[in-house]
């Protein structure tokens, strides 16, 4: 009966090539039954005679049903899969910093997965703190052959000491089978054995077949990296003007205050120059340019800039005129 | 199961026939004749297991107990003839279970001709002779994963009290 059944399903051809290919990209469903029953026609003395399916235990009945089907079932296999996600720029000093990880159901069943995050001890170039997952909640259910971001979020130690620009620091995330152990002792014919058929993850894994795999993903310290520097020069007095002119009452001198932000930093905002002038010289202008630098005033023998950002590689200049009294 | 589905089948050709003694003797006969048949066809399946050891790839066969998507199995069908006359002429037809892909080459029987069907058994070709129309309504060459069924035609008379044997592999989606 069964078989008639598959002739009409399969009648046209199309779509059997489709569904196969749908079922191979999944793998067959723990707990599905996998039938066969073999049917032979034959003749006795010319004479054509009724049909006999196939048993287990051989069967002699002719006749379409007389046969049973020889099964197996289908186990299940748990795979779990952790991949790192990309590297993450992180400032010191931020907490509850995301960090992603994709972790995927390669077994044949829906199944609950714990998720762990922990610091890497070796390797990397300083620690980050408080480590929480925070999306989706753990433990997750995933189906067969799906998968989930995972956020980890974790706090980044402020500047100094192994915490400066380019350093690294790396987080695992762990995700082991929940509630669910390997079949121990003998198999049952009939029943649904659990094979643990996970890979070796990274260190916190650190064996194949275990129900869990890890994987680590890598926070890198990108903050501003800025330098200041000052320099002066005279540019005329009175009596030679502008050749070797000299330091006398009247001189003109400039000041110039030069911020960069290194190449490969992060962007630096609000950055503000301030500077003093000395007493016995008097402030004649006050220029800037550089990055998105826009004003620079004077109050008193005070200078000072209006806030303005330098990106990786910029440098802004606030030349100070003045004469000496 | 089987016992059921044998007495519903009585039951229907009683209620037709109800009545007529000559049915009734018709009838019996062939309730004889439905529990005897010349030939007894068993179905075997096991699991393969590839094992390399010391440089050298051999076959461990296991039963089917433990089975994982991926992983291959192998059938073997077993026909003896049971009777007092030889049987000849003799086909065994074994779809290709749901979820399993037969495996190129695997299908072998001593003293037969094997073919297969990618349409569900309405037509049968010797291997590498199919083809199968796709969803982009082109025709390609079958693959051994397109087909549908397996026949072997067994080749000349299967003797009283004697018995042969067929397999194929095929691998779990």
């Amino acid at each position: 009966m069964k078989k008639m059944k598959i002739i009409k399903t399969l009648a046209s051809v199309a779509v059997l090539t489709v569904a196969s290919n749908s079922a191979w990209a999944l793998g067959t469903a723990a707990g599905t039954d996998i039938d066969n029953t073999a049917e032979i026609t034959y003749s006795v003395g010319g004479t054509p005679q009724t049909e006999i399916e196939s048993s287990e235990a051989g069967n002699s009945t002719p006749g379409d049903g007389n046969g049973t089907a020889t099964t197996f079932v289908v186990d299940k296999k748990v795979d779990i899969l952790v991949t790192t996600g990309t590297d993450v720029p992180a400032v010191p000093g931020e907490t509850g910093k995301p960090i992603t990880f994709t972790v995927l159901n390669e077994g044949n069943s829906t199944e609950s997965f714990d998720l762990v995050p922990s610091q890497v001890a070796t390797g990397d170039d300083f620690d980050s703190t408080g480590c929480t997952v925070t999306s989706p909640a753990s433990p997750v259910s995933l189906a067969a052959d799906a998968s989930a971001t995972v956020t980890v979020e974790c706090d980044i130690p402020a500047a100094g000491g192994a915490v400066a620009n380019g350093a690294d620091s790396f987080v695992d995330l762990e995700a082991s089978i929940n509630g669910v152990t390997e079949s121990a002792g003998a198999d049952t014919a009939a029943g649904v054995e659990v094979v643990f058929a996970d890979d070796t993850g990274t260190p916190t894994d650190g064996a194949n077949r275990n129900g869990s795999h890890s994987a680590t993903s890598t926070y890198v310290i990108n903050t501003a990296d800025i330098t200041v520097a000052k320099t002066s020069a005279i540019i005329s007095d009175p009596s030679n003007g502008t050749t070797n002119p000299k330091r006398i009452p009247g001189a003109t001198v400039q000041y110039s205050i030069t911020v960069s932000n290194a190449t490969g930093a992060a962007d630096a905002t609000g950055i503000v120059i301030s500077d003093a002038i000395p007493a016995n010289l008097t402030i004649v202008s006050t220029t800037i340019s550089g990055g998105t630098s826009s004003t620079a005033s004077a109050a008193g023998q005070n200078v000072s800039s209006a806030p303005f950002a330098l990106t990786a590689g910029q440098t802004a200049t606030l030349v100070v005129t003045a004469t000496i009294n | 199961m089987l016992n059921n589905n044998f007495k519903k089948k009585m039951t229907a050709i009683n209620t037709i026939f109800v009545g007529s003694v000559a049915a009734m003797v018709l009838i019996a006969s062939q309730a004889v004749a439905a529990q005897d048949g010349h030939l007894k066809v068993t179905s075997k399946v096991q699991k393969m297991v590839v094992v390399n050891k010391d440089g050298a790839t051999s076959y461990k066969f296991l039963p089917a107990t433990k089975v994982l998507p991926g992983e291959t199995v192998q059938y073997n069908t077993i026909f003896e003839n049971v009777s007092n006359k030889a049987a000849d002429n003799i086909n065994i037809v074994n779809p290709i279970p749901e979820n399993l892909v037969y495996l190129p080459n695997s299908a072998t029987g001593k003293n037969t001709n094997v073919v297969f069907s990618v349409d569900g058994g309405r037509n049968y070709g010797k291997a590498g002779t199919l083809r199968i129309k796709k969803a982009d309504g082109k025709v390609y060459l079958a693959k051994p994963s397109d087909y549908t069924h397996i026949q072997w035609q067994y080749l000349g008379n299967l003797a009283p009290k004697t018995k042969q044997a067929v397999q194929f592999r095929a691998r779990l989606l």
